[in-house]
């Protein structure tokens, strides 16, 4: 793996020589609420330090809302249009580690199955991901838990480490090295390429491992005390699963007005109460005991019997968004190691 | 993130904008005088769109917020004197109801001008058209409410477009 | 604090051995030193999970109306969760011989994200509580000691209602009032001051990034509707688009639908993963609902909430002022 140097004072013109053929999604900070994965303007600001964002750029790759197809009556005649899959060329700056695997965790689901879903095909191979290391954890991360790391490399075509005055930039595919091929960039010593490793291994020592998760796919079992004991208190809200950069269900609905109207598809959650409720009333998983256990199962356990890797990454916002204090990592302690 | 509203049609921009107002209607009193009115040819505005109901008690604050939500510009709500209302006691629910909820949209920076709560008798032809007069007078002054975002590309037709043709 | 404590779990170790309750409704400690998580115990030895801290911020009330078919349930209420379990009494969704509160005297709770050291993280962050109530957190940037009251979450500096107004048990010594429970509803005056376009702007923006997650709907005790008129799909009152429009009519319906019933607890505004300010919409009602109508809502069970009710003499509409 190459390395290259990019001086912190040079990250705003290399940003802006990116807008000239790339449409530049970063960590915006203005605005109010949480730090947000924008297109960037020609005079925005890129906010590289802090905590992991709480909003995922997920929403990139999965918009919230993402109309598929808009039709139009007239008479008996209906004409239906599918939306265009997105062709422009994308970087998204300042992705976390996790999240960047998560977008892997996500590839698996949208381009792994039977058939690539054309929508998030067109988005994901427009866009490369220029990662940021993570040098503080959140208080909800796990990265290391799950087998990543706060420099993890996995999805990213880029990883900038942040050296102080400067970012030690790790070139991870060709189509990074393109994007450093820019008067901006300078050589990286050996010394640079160490000091990156001391920071990667700091931020690590901040979050040992707390399971093993690999042993927590065997373990999950359908009946045990452990789910009703953390959903009891479950309030059935959808902020754990719309943080999540690899919870990915998505309900489809129709927005007509007059003659015509728009099919889209929208984020749902397992944990609401209607997602698995049936026309005639019946509910499969009727309480939050059923539906933590299929999440935490999806997540653990099946996405690992389907494409062999976990459908979580570790980045902690489900820990730390929600409001009753149900944290995964206890729930995966607690199967890991049976009754506490 | 940053939505623009769709812009006007260019035949509507022509012609200059004319404020559409729901009028909720009950159908023994209010809804009868304004039928009065249109009887005996008095003049009022075309400007409002009238839904009637059975009792102004039945106005659900939903439908009211609805129609600032689809971007109407002014909203009436017209029931039976209090003591008259032929449920008993629906307008009296209404009178605590309504005023509460111009509070709430006007918080929100729904300027109260556009929201008019107030009592027409079957028999008040007269003060029906007075009460959308002014009404539409004062939502003409305070100029179109907000328009909606459209949840597709703007190129697809909101059903007010027509309105401003 | 740890009196406090001790008397919980004793009253509640009681209430099971006597059988006067089936389950207690309560906190224990949370995942890390600066959560705590609503609990149910329904053995007596189980009390000793039981804790109380600045840091049990939940509105336990919002469990009430689930735990019917259980028995009675006794509930660790602060002034606000009793407020909000008498609003559920009144509106028949609990009787009130099935509910045992447990009221505390509240000096307030911990807006945790004050404690944050200067790199902003709370991770590895540890705190300890000394005799005199005051908190010591230990983190990266070293220690330090502060009152509860200057990391106190913003509904508590304005709490008027500190101490519960209904409660079958009362623990703790009485608390002071609150630094600003004189002027509640300031946050109110101070968005009436702006025109009109800009309060439209300001609540547009804020709506803007709302995810309709529901955390604020799922952990208010007034919300308790089977299925909520989000929800309905007949009739449609909102698209699951989260549409800045969708956003702005469920935030103003939902807040509505308080009128009168909202206790200012301030869960809707905590949860809230996109940092709404939601509380400042409620409060406004709130407000408004003791001007016109002098009712403040969770204080008398036999109290009918003011949308519920009407008076002949009740002020007439002034025509298109509101």
């Amino acid at each position: 793996m190459s390395a290259v140097i990019l001086r912190k004072s040079d990250l705003p013109a290399w940003a802006r020589r990116l807008l000239a053929s790339y449409r530049v999604v970063a960590p915006v900070g203005e605005g109010e609420g949480p730090v947000r994965y924008q297109p960037l303007a020609s005079d925005g600001a890129v906010v590289l330090d802090g905590l992991r964002p709480l909003r995922a750029p997920k929403e990139h790759f999965i918009p919230q809302v993402e109309p598929l197809l808009t039709f139009q009556g007239s008479g008996k005649a209906v004409t239906i249009e599918p939306m265009a899959a997105m062709e422009s060329a994308t970087v998204i700056l300042g992705v976390r580690p996790c999240d960047a695997r998560a977008v892997t965790r996500l590839d698996d689901v949208f381009l792994g199955r039977k058939e690539a879903d054309s929508l998030y095909e067109a988005r994901r191979k427009a866009t490369l991901l220029v990662g940021l290391a993570c040098a503080t954890p959140s208080w909800g991360c796990f990265c290391t838990s799950v087998g990543g790391s706060p420099a993890g490399t996995e999805g990213l075509d880029l990883l900038l480490t942040d050296l102080g005055d400067r970012y030690h930039v790790a070139v991870l595919s060709g189509a990074g090295r393109e994007l450093t091929a820019d008067p901006v960039f300078g050589s990286a010593t050996d010394a640079d390429a160490a000091a990156a490793e001391e920071r990667h291994a700091a931020a690590a020592a901040r979050m040992p491992a707390l399971f093993d998760a690999e042993a927590v796919a065997g373990k999950v079992e359908w009946e045990a005390p452990v789910w009703m004991r953390h959903a009891r208190r479950c309030l059935a809200c959808g902020a754990c699963s719309f943080l999540c950069p690899t919870c990915h269900c998505f309900d489809i609905q129709d927005e007509v007005t007059g003659e015509g109207g728009v099919r889209f598809r929208c984020w749902d959650t397992c944990q609401f109460g209607e997602f698995t409720r049936m026309g005639a009333g019946h509910n499969p998983r009727p309480t939050q005991t059923e539906r933590l256990r299929q999440r935490v199962s999806h997540k653990f356990k099946y996405l690992v019997e389907e494409f062999g890797r976990m459908g979580c990454t570790g980045c902690g916002r489900c820990v730390e968004a929600c409001p009753v204090n149900i944290d995964i990592r206890s729930v995966l302690r607690e199967i890991e190691g049976g009754e506490r | 993130m940053s939505q623009t509203q769709p812009a006007m049609s260019e035949g509507a921009a022509q012609r200059a904008w004319e404020p559409v107002i729901v009028a909720f209607l009950c159908n023994w009193c209010s809804y009868a005088g304004a039928d009065l009115a249109g009887s005996s040819r008095l003049h009022y505005p075309a400007n409002v769109r009238v839904v009637r109901v059975p009792c102004s008690g039945r106005v659900n604050p939903m439908f009211v917020i609805q129609c600032f939500k689809r971007g109407f510009d002014g909203v009436l709500i017209a029931g039976c004197h209090p003591g008259d209302c032929h449920y008993a006691k629906g307008n009296y629910y209404a009178r605590r109801r309504m005023p509460l909820l111009q509070d709430l949209l006007g918080y929100l920076g729904v300027e109260p001008g556009r929201i008019r709560f107030d009592w027409v008798s079957a028999s008040e032809s007269g003060r029906f058209a007075e009460v959308v007069t002014g009404l539409t007078e004062a939502v003409r002054k305070l100029g179109p409410y907000s328009r909606p975002v459209p949840i597709a590309s703007p190129t697809l037709p909101t059903e007010l477009e027509p309105v401003h043709e | 604090m740890s009196n406090m404590e001790t008397a919980m779990r004793e009253t509640a170790a009681r209430l099971l051995t006597e059988g006067r309750v089936a389950l207690v409704l309560g906190y224990e400690a949370g995942s890390v030193p600066f959560k705590t998580a609503p609990t149910f115990v329904e053995r007596a030895e189980d009390v000793g999970r039981l804790v109380w801290s600045p840091f049990c911020t939940n509105n336990l009330a919002v469990y009430l109306p689930k735990l019917k078919g259980v028995g009675r349930v006794a509930i660790v209420a602060k002034g606000c969760d009793a407020r909000s379990a008498v609003t559920l009494i009144q509106e028949h969704q609990i009787p009130r011989e099935q509910v045992v509160i447990i009221g505390l005297h509240c000096s307030g709770m911990v807006d945790v994200d004050r404690l944050a050291p200067i790199d902003g993280s709370l991770a590895g962050i540890f705190i300890s509580m000394e005799a005199d109530g005051r908190l010591t957190v230990a983190s990266g940037d070293g220690r330090r000691t502060l009152a509860v009251g200057e990391v106190l979450q913003e509904r508590c500096r304005v709490c008027a209602y500190n101490t519960p107004a209904i409660a079958d048990e009362i623990l703790g010594d009485p608390a002071s009032p609150m630094p600003a429970s004189a002027d509640p509803f300031a946050v109110v005056a101070e968005m009436e001051r702006l025109p009109a376009a800009e309060r439209q702007a300001f609540w547009r923006t804020q709506v803007e990034r709302c995810l309709r997650c529901y955390a604020c709907r799922e952990a208010c005790p007034a919300c308790y509707c089977r299925t909520c008129f989000a929800d309905k799909a007949a009739p449609r009152w909102l698209s699951k688009a989260n549409t800045v429009d969708e956003n702005w009519m469920f935030h103003a319906v939902r807040a509505f639908h308080l009128a009168g019933r909202c206790v200012e607890c301030g869960e809707c505004e905590r949860v809230c993963p996109m940092d709404i300010p939601i509380s400042k919409l409620n409060r406004l009602l709130d407000r408004d609902v003791r001007e016109r109508f002098g009712y403040v809502a969770g204080l008398d069970p036999e109290g009918v909430p003011p949308l519920g009710t009407f008076r002949p003499d009740d002020p007439d509409p002034g025509g298109h002022e509101g």
